[in-house]
């Protein structure tokens, strides 16, 4: 079934058309939850707490919208609205400036395995795995992240420099 | 290649973790709870609609005095007003906005229920919220506070569902002020490709008008 027939059958309150939903993203929107909270038990929570909120507000959406990436975003929030109640961002903003440097990164050449690099970034301490996952897995802008935590932008852009230089030392990139 | 586009290139490679299969159980249940039951907020919606428009019918019929049927509205417009306030959980916002878009549907718009989906569309950082209030407010295409707040909201708002959704009104409207936000709108860098191209497709249709 095509995600916008799916949709509208959503809008009409289907309970199948809405397990169906969840059967095709499910496994995507815990990946999401998990790479943020990094807890299995708090990221299938939240993925039912966004499949619920999503199908509360599906009758608002367009019937063509790209229901994979409505459904991440949704999940993403979730998660960080989980961190933000568990209030684990409190003192994020406490970390001392970085000097401003050229955010373009070296072009390295280097081989790397998604195994390897996964476990690399599970290993990061919590401020910063939330901060690359957003940034780079998540295409959120600095600003947006800054945002959703409730954080000033320069301490989220120090906050990924340091999240970056201590995946490069887990992958050994640099030493 | 740099390590940052290493993780983009391969974010998908990333999602290798399954969700349990008896979660899935636990969450069917909760869902027919939620949604699926006689509480859950959409038949309940439907409950009060066809329930006003059972009083409205009854009261047609009897031929009751028009200040007491105008009595209840002011009545049930105050609540809604109570329910749309910020201290209000986003799921309660969420029913009273839905609430008014079914009534608006038979009644004139009111002005201070306006006032509290323009508060939303300004304030309220919940997007569904401001994507359920836009789409009460088409409702009324011929009132110019209403575009005037449409075009305003376009011009700040940076959730791309929510601008998405402005993108779709203005066009709808044929509201060519929105034109230099639209532009904006593409000139941003942190714009998502995919509210580009919305904005251009508007930008493109307006000056062809």
């Amino acid at each position: 079934m095509e995600d916008s027939t799916l949709i509208q059958a959503c809008k009409n309150n289907s309970l199948r058309a809405q397990m169906q939903v969840y059967q095709l993203h499910k496994d995507m929107m815990y990946n999401a939850s998990y790479r943020i909270l990094g807890d299995s038990e708090d990221a299938q929570d939240t993925v039912h707490d966004a499949f619920i909120k999503a199908f509360k507000a599906i009758v608002n959406v367009d019937d063509n919208l790209n229901l994979g990436a409505w459904l991440r975003r949704i999940v993403v929030n979730c998660s960080l609205d989980f961190l933000k109640k568990h209030k684990r961002i409190v003192r994020w903003d406490v970390s001392i400036d970085l000097e401003d440097e050229d955010e373009t990164e070296a072009m390295e050449d280097i081989t790397l395995k998604a195994e390897v690099v996964k476990r690399a970034i599970n290993r990061l301490n919590e401020r910063s795995r939330i901060t690359l996952v957003l940034y780079l897995i998540e295409d959120y802008t600095h600003k947006e992240i800054a945002q959703q935590l409730g954080l000033k932008e320069s301490t989220v852009r120090n906050q990924y420099r340091r999240g970056k230089m201590q995946l490069q030392r887990e992958l050994n990139i640099i030493h | 290649m740099s390590l940052e586009k290493y993780i983009r290139q391969n974010r998908s490679k990333l999602d290798d973790k399954r969700m349990p299969d008896y979660r899935d159980h636990e969450f069917e249940a909760r869902l027919k709870s939620e949604l699926h039951h006689s509480a859950q907020p959409i038949q309940r919606k439907r409950l009060w609609a066809l329930s006003i428009a059972a009083t409205i019918v009854a009261i047609v019929a009897v031929g009751a005095v028009f200040t007491i049927d105008r009595m209840e509205e002011i009545e049930r417009r105050d609540q809604l007003v109570v329910a749309l306030g910020e201290d209000q959980t986003n799921s309660t916002r969420l029913e009273a906005i839905y609430e008014i878009e079914d009534l608006s549907r038979r009644q004139k718009e009111d002005e201070q229920i306006l006032a509290a989906f323009f508060k939303i569309l300004k304030d309220d950082s919940d997007s569904n919220s401001k994507i359920a209030v836009i789409d009460a407010l088409m409702a009324f295409p011929e009132n110019e506070a209403v575009r005037e707040n449409i075009i305003e909201a376009l011009a700040t708002e940076k959730e791309p569902l929510v601008q998405l959704k402005l993108i779709k009104s203005v066009t709808i409207l044929r509201e060519r002020r929105a034109e230099e936000s639209l532009q904006e709108i593409i000139n941003d860098t942190e714009t998502l490709p995919v509210v580009k191209e919305n904005a251009h497709a508007t930008l493109a249709m307006l000056n062809n008008k």
